[in-house]
């Protein structure tokens, strides 16, 4: 394998991750939904 | 011994090192391969969520009643469901969600199965009619307004559709009557007549993530899949965690007390006829008079927690002649605010999942009449 495959590799590999990531983010940080109020009674 | 030979003259810095890591040549392939693997998955996600999103994918595997999160997404599911055979839409605050079985101690699969949109859905599933939930936590009659509005926006024969209208009497409180506070989702306020409610202020962190969600599926699909473990929201999830490690935080007697009272002025406040709820209640009505079918239902409340009948019958009293003096057309109203006993009920109006079987049973009935 040249170098330069090898590098490609990695970049893929270093996008997947970033991308996970980024979907991490989404699913589990963030208030996008954000509602100002919300009255609840329990 | 000193020496007199003069100073070397220093030495030049040496060349930066660009390789990376060190010890290898850089090479840019590398931070392309990385960007352009991230925006194929990026674009591949976007699409993809597209998709899912056009042809119901989520809708029909996922439970996401009790929760809304976009005035986009609202409208994709309105769209979705109003292709259905024999559509319905049920409209209503937490009395249809799972929020107060889970904050009772049901776990969360039974307490998404023991709402009362859950078991309506079911029995409705056997006739062929499908039922969708577009009822969340702590929803008000102008948000009822605004999803009535989406739904007559959307389906492509509004005749066709039903709809469930279930008000609740906290919703015509008081406290929620000042126009700021009428709404309890600010984006809903984009679905309502024009002057209805105030505008919501224009502030970046409200801008930005509204034109993101408007412009992404892939956003809106990530919001709603948030809900399902965030439920209903993320302090919520993370304070049943903490009480699951820690124990249950404070006294049930006292948690019950502080309810009472809380609670306490929804039964003792007079409705005034001229108060954004009200008029928001005026538009939807007529507006349903004209074009569907409709249900409305005051809905049953726990009469341990009624501090003075008097005054909630008299407020009983004023909705029903108000609601008949619309003319109702195609809408038909029942109060059934003295419909279950005290031990139907987990507190003032959310059944016990028992309760909400019977009422399901009730409500479809009514539906079939």
């Amino acid at each position: 394998m040249t170098a330069r495959r090898r590098h490609l590799a990695a970049g893929a590999a270093l996008g997947l991750l970033l991308f996970l990531v980024f979907l991490a983010i989404l699913l589990f940080a963030g208030e996008l939904s954000s509602s100002k109020f919300i009255y609840v009674d329990f | 011994m000193a020496s007199d030979a003069p100073d070397p003259a220093p030495e030049p810095d040496p060349a930066p090192d660009r390789s990376w890591p060190r010890g290898k040549p850089f090479d840019p392939w590398l931070l392309l391969a990385a960007a352009a693997t991230f925006v194929v998955l990026s674009l591949a996600s976007e699409v993809a969520s597209r998709r899912a999103a056009r042809s119901g994918f989520w809708y029909r595997r996922l439970d996401f009643a009790g929760t809304v999160t976009s005035l986009p997404e609202l409208k994709e599911r309105i769209r979705w469901a109003a292709a259905q055979p024999r559509p319905a839409f049920l409209l209503g605050d937490s009395v249809l969600g799972a929020s107060a079985l889970l904050e009772h101690g049901a776990k969360a699969a039974a307490a998404r199965s023991g709402t009362l949109a859950a078991f309506v859905r079911r029995r409705a599933a056997r006739d062929g009619r499908h039922v969708e939930s577009l009822a969340a936590d702590g929803m008000l009659v102008a948000d009822l307004e605004a999803v009535s509005r989406l739904t007559r926006d959307a389906a492509p024969e509004p005749n066709r559709r039903l709809l469930l209208l279930i008000l609740n009497v906290r919703m015509f409180a008081s406290e929620f009557q000042e126009p700021e506070k009428s709404l309890s989702r600010e984006f809903l306020a984009g679905a309502l007549p024009s002057g209805a409610v105030p505008p919501p202020e224009s502030f970046l962190e409200r801008t930005v993530p509204e034109w993101a969600v408007e412009h992404s599926a892939l956003l809106r699909a990530s919001a709603m899949l948030k809900s399902l473990w965030y439920f209903p929201t993320r302090r919520d999830f993370f304070r049943r965690v903490a009480e699951r490690v820690l124990g249950a935080d404070g006294d049930p007697e006292i948690q019950e007390a502080a309810l009472r009272l809380k609670v306490a002025g929804y039964y003792r406040d007079r409705w005034d006829l001229s108060s954004t709820g009200f008029r928001s209640l005026d538009r939807t009505l007529r507006d349903l008079a004209a074009t569907t079918s409709a249900v409305v239902v005051l809905t049953p409340q726990n009469p341990d927690f009624v501090d003075d009948p008097e005054a909630l019958r008299r407020n009983r009293a004023t909705l029903d002649a108000f609601v008949r003096s619309r003319g109702l057309g195609r809408v038909r109203y029942r109060d059934w605010s003295e419909r279950f006993p005290s031990d139907r009920f987990l507190d003032h109006c959310h059944l016990t999942a028992a309760g909400n079987r019977e009422y399901a049973g009730e409500l479809l009935r009514l539906i079939e009449e």
